[in-house]
């Protein structure tokens, strides 16, 4: 989860996680703008493709999922070099 | 906000500048089908705005103006999106399937293409 920015007895407000931004990114996927963004946000993860998948599938709406999944591969590809 | 602006923006590049007249549009509610005809468009323009209209109003649940019909494809496939075509997966997918009055024009742009969030 994303970093805690306030904190009451009542209320909690967390940023959103580079994996959720990324997540979401992958699922809009509309054009250059997302594209450029989520290298940004991919940038910015540690681990192999699987690891950093697995970390972010689970932001992923289950009907975006294929689309994210190429895309993710694209974006993977773009940034590592095909493997 | 004339469609001419839109139609060079994205032909442009400038595809912020293409989401916020989009935006802006959809907060004015415009009327799709009531659109006139853009002047002063060389022919390339012109399948651009079609196809512009065309997704607008399917996606408004409309149907687009007569004068959409009259926009002919292009000879060559022009990619509206930049640097989609260093992305293999997500490029065969545009050209499969990107948006029909898209795709009937030889423009290709991702299915969701200035879809407001």
């Amino acid at each position: 989860m994303g970093e805690v920015l306030f904190e009451s007895s009542s209320l909690i407000i967390r940023a959103a996680s580079t994996a959720q931004l990324l997540g979401m990114k992958l699922a809009a996927w509309r054009d250059t703008i997302d594209r450029s963004d989520a290298r940004l946000l991919l940038s910015r993860m540690a681990g192999s493709s699987e690891e950093v998948w697995t970390a972010i599938k689970p932001f992923v709406p289950p009907p975006q999922l294929d689309k994210a999944s190429y895309a993710f591969e694209d974006l993977w590809e773009a940034l590592h070099g095909a493997s | 906000m004339e469609l001419p602006d839109l139609v060079r923006a994205i032909l442009e590049g400038d595809l912020l500048a293409a989401r916020q007249w989009v935006a802006d549009a959809h907060r004015a509610h415009m009327q799709w089908e009531h659109i006139e005809p853009p002047h002063g468009l060389s022919d390339r323009e012109m399948s651009v705005a079609a196809a512009l209209v065309e997704l607008f109003a399917s996606r408004a649940g409309g149907k687009p103006p007569s004068w959409t019909t009259k926009a002919r494809a292009l000879e060559e496939p022009l990619i509206l999106d930049p640097g989609l075509e260093q992305m293999p997966r997500s490029f065969a997918h545009a050209k499969r399937y990107g948006p029909e009055p898209f795709r009937s024009r030889n423009l290709v742009v991702l299915p969701d293409f200035l879809e407001i969030a």
